[in-house]
């Protein structure tokens, strides 16, 4: 009997153990293979050949490991060749999503091994092959290629285990998805420093640690774009890549460029909302050296999460007429309709057209939510203006000049206050002799920087205002202003005429 | 035994001590930014800003504001350019460079027609001021009015005879909209004019390659490109398309 329960062990249940570990079916492992890492943004990392000894360092490391079942790279060389001839353009990119089930693996670690000023940087990220969202992710610098990788076996021995993507893998679908595009190197000096592919790939690693967003795999998202007719360079770039992302599902790509100087590295970078190409958040940050680019890829990439999970929202916002001009906090942002990512927090809102009074609100714009706010716009009403003429057709001046304040008062902030401002100050000034008044209101309109013809006006107000004080110099030098700077205006042409000497 | 335990806790210590003694990244960053206040062009920015407090007119302020935005531009600072371009606008609201500047920011910031509507501006108020007539072209050309566009770039060249990036440009839109022969004249005369200005290849080689189905002449341009740019990150891709077409 006992022969015969030898036999079956040997014959049966023998390998179908070795079966199912080849299968990987053990539930608890995370079955994974390493893709070999991509040595060819920089030269000099090319030339050592770095890749190969990387992902082969990387590998074992993960074979080491009792929580990993890794399937070798010749397993799956069908696979791994699709991916080679996709991110060069040959091939769509769906063909990069692999079958879980036929390829017997759930995630592929890919990575990229550069070498800046003779320093190393390597990077390493995990991501699920039906998804492509990164699913662990650690990236290293060191002027020994040795060292960055062990620092990145390291967090994979320390970090890296079933619980961990468990974690991260948890509400995916609530979380904003957002991929790291590409980073130019913008100026001559950038252009031969190349600094842009690898700070792409760092920032990458850095956006991919995050458990609150999905971070989708940029070789899998710059494949999405990699025809050869979208790699035509001007000197700015019309790639539609934000279509393509809509279309798979990634909400935001981050972009930006390098500029290098011979004493500081600029990073500007930019993200954008894929539905609409809105740019939804920039910054800049300059750094002394090239060893900067990994810590201020962590900065970048710590903002950007920030700004994705706790201070954005969105202002929807229509007005009647069109076109009429949006101000948050005093910046222009556009014109209506409109739909605006806004930071959290209380903003004043302004939507304002020449003719219209001015909308004013406080706002409160919530982290993922959306404000809408359709808006109709009010014609100035000409009444008290109207007013103010009657009186000064009646030669009522203190009439005139009580209307003209009272409109002010009013519509502050239309352009046609420009206009009671003028008259107000005139009035003051001509004929009720009360100079200094018409002096604080030339001044007045100057100061609300009106268009340039108005405020040249302004100063010929406040050139006559001194001359009739008796302050000649004053009005002298304020005449030299206007010939200088408002040449071409009638103000000019009149201050001409008089002569202070 | 204990000589092994010994060595483990060793190691151990020696490893959390050695990812304890490592700067944080935030640290790092912290220092870089420090260290790069010193850039010689955050220094003159700084200078600019400080010389602010002492001037008086509007046209010296508007003039600082300028200087400081010019910087900007230089650096990529699009946030900080736009405020300055809008302050300098403020007190000189008749000064072309400055809308200019304001209108290159907003290309940058994704705000194409506000873009269109400042270098509108700056145009009138200069009309042969090259560089406005080839942001406009920008403009037009991210927002897909590639006519427009064209024509923008045909009258910066008309000011500007050595716009090799307005050429460029001309020679990217044209290919995409399929004047194919134009395009090669119009990447040609970026190579006329800087034998060394490498995208032009790049572009060349994309256009024979892609459109025009010349094989050798898409090759010697894409290895051109290489032999001026050998550090481009995309070398890896553009070798595989050498090989593509059996160079």
């Amino acid at each position: 009997m006992k022969k015969y329960i030898s036999v079956f062990i040997i014959s049966f249940l023998f390998p179908a153990v070795l079966l199912s570990q080849d299968s990987g079916n053990d539930k608890n492992k995370i079955r994974l293979a390493v893709a070999e890492f991509d040595d060819t943004l920089t030269r000099t990392a090319e030339q050592e050949n770095c890749a190969e000894s990387v992902s082969e360092m990387i590998e074992e490391s993960f074979e080491k490991n009792e929580s990993f079942y890794v399937r070798e790279q010749y397993a799956i060389k069908s696979y791994l060749e699709t991916l080679a001839q996709v991110q060069a353009g040959a091939l769509k990119p769906e063909a990069m999503k692999g079958d879980p089930a036929s390829l017997k693996i759930d995630y592929l670690t890919v990575g990229t091994v550069s070498k800046i000023d003779g320093r190393y940087e390597v990077d390493a990220r995990t991501v699920g092959i039906n998804n492509m969202l990164i699913v662990h992710s650690h990236g290293s610098s060191s002027q020994n290629l040795n060292e960055a990788v062990k620092d990145i076996e390291w967090y994979i021995k320390e970090k890296f285990n079933s619980d961990y993507v468990k974690e991260r893998q948890a509400d995916d679908e609530e979380k904003a998805t957002v991929t790291v595009f590409k980073f130019r190197d913008f100026n001559e000096r950038a252009g031969k420093a190349g600094y842009g592919g690898t700070f792409a790939e760092i920032l990458n690693s850095q956006m991919g640690t995050f458990l609150s967003i999905a971070t989708v795999e940029r070789k899998y998202s710059k494949a999405l774009i990699n025809e050869k007719i979208l790699e035509m360079a001007g000197v700015i770039e019309n790639d539609e890549s934000d279509g393509r992302f809509r279309d798979k599902g990634i909400q935001y790509k981050v972009e930006g460029d390098i500029r290098v100087f011979s004493d500081v590295i600029c990073i500007n970078y930019k993200m954008f909302d894929t539905s609409d190409n809105s740019l939804v958040f920039m910054g800049s940050k300059d750094i002394a050296s090239s060893a900067g680019l990994r810590p201020v890829a962590w900065s970048i990439s710590n903002t950007v999460e920030d700004v994705l999970n706790n201070r954005l929202g969105t202002l929807k916002l229509t007005a009647t007429p069109l076109e009429a001009e949006i101000y948050i906090d005093g910046k222009k942002e556009g014109k209506a309709p409109a739909q605006i990512a806004v930071l959290r927090g209380n903003h004043k809102l302004m939507v304002k057209m020449d003719g219209y009074v001015p909308f004013k609100a406080d706002i409160e714009i919530q982290s993922k939510k959306v404000l809408e706010q359709q808006i109709v716009l009010k014609e100035v009403p000409y009444k008290i203006f109207q007013n103010a003429m009657n009186f000064e057709r009646k030669r009522d001046w203190a009439g005139a000049i009580a209307a003209y304040t009272e409109f002010i008062k009013e519509y502050e902030d239309t352009k046609e206050a420009d206009g009671a401002f003028y008259r107000k100050g005139h009035l003051e000034m001509m004929y009720m002799k009360n100079y200094q008044n018409a002096l604080n209101t030339f001044e007045s309109l100057v100061k609300r920087y009106p268009d340039a013809i108005i405020r040249a006006e302004g100063y010929y107000g406040m050139m006559r205002a001194y001359e009739f004080m008796g302050n000649r110099q004053k009005a002298s030098e304020i005449k030299g202003y206007i010939l200088t700077n408002y040449s071409e205006t009638n103000a000019a042409e009149e201050a001409g005429k008089i002569n202070y000497n | 035994m204990r000589i092994n335990v010994l060595i483990i806790l060793f190691c151990s210590v020696s490893l959390i001590f050695a990812q304890c003694s490592k700067k944080s990244q935030g640290d790092l960053a912290a220092e870089q930014f420090k260290i790069s206040e010193n850039a010689s062009v955050n220094m003159e920015i700084k200078k600019l800003q400080d010389s602010l407090k002492s001037v008086q007119t509007d046209v010296e302020k508007a003039e600082i504001h300028t200087k400081i935005a010019v910087i900007l531009d230089e650096k990529g600072d699009v946030s900080s350019l736009i405020n300055s371009a809008s302050e300098a606008i403020k007190f000189q609201p008749n000064q072309y460079m400055s809308h200019y500047l304001l209108g290159k920011s907003y290309i940058a910031a994704g705000r194409y027609n506000d873009a269109a509507d400042e270098l509108s501006v700056s145009i009138n108020l200069k009309k042969d001021f090259a560089p406005a007539h080839f942001e406009m072209g920008n403009a037009q050309y991210k927002k897909f009015s590639y006519p427009l566009a064209k024509e923008s770039y045909k009258k910066a060249i008309s000011y500007d005879k050595t716009l090799i990036d307005a050429y460029n440009n001309l020679g990217v839109l044209s290919t995409i909209t399929g004047d194919l022969n134009a395009a090669e004249k119009y990447l040609k005369t970026c190579i006329t004019i800087n034998p060394n200005y490498a995208v032009a290849y790049k572009n060349l080689g994309i256009l024979y390659d892609t459109k025009m189905k010349k094989g050798a002449a898409a090759a010697e341009n894409y290895t051109k490109y290489l032999t001026l740019r050998p550090d481009c990150p995309e070398r890896g891709l553009v070798k595989l398309w050498i090989s593509a077409i059996g160079g």
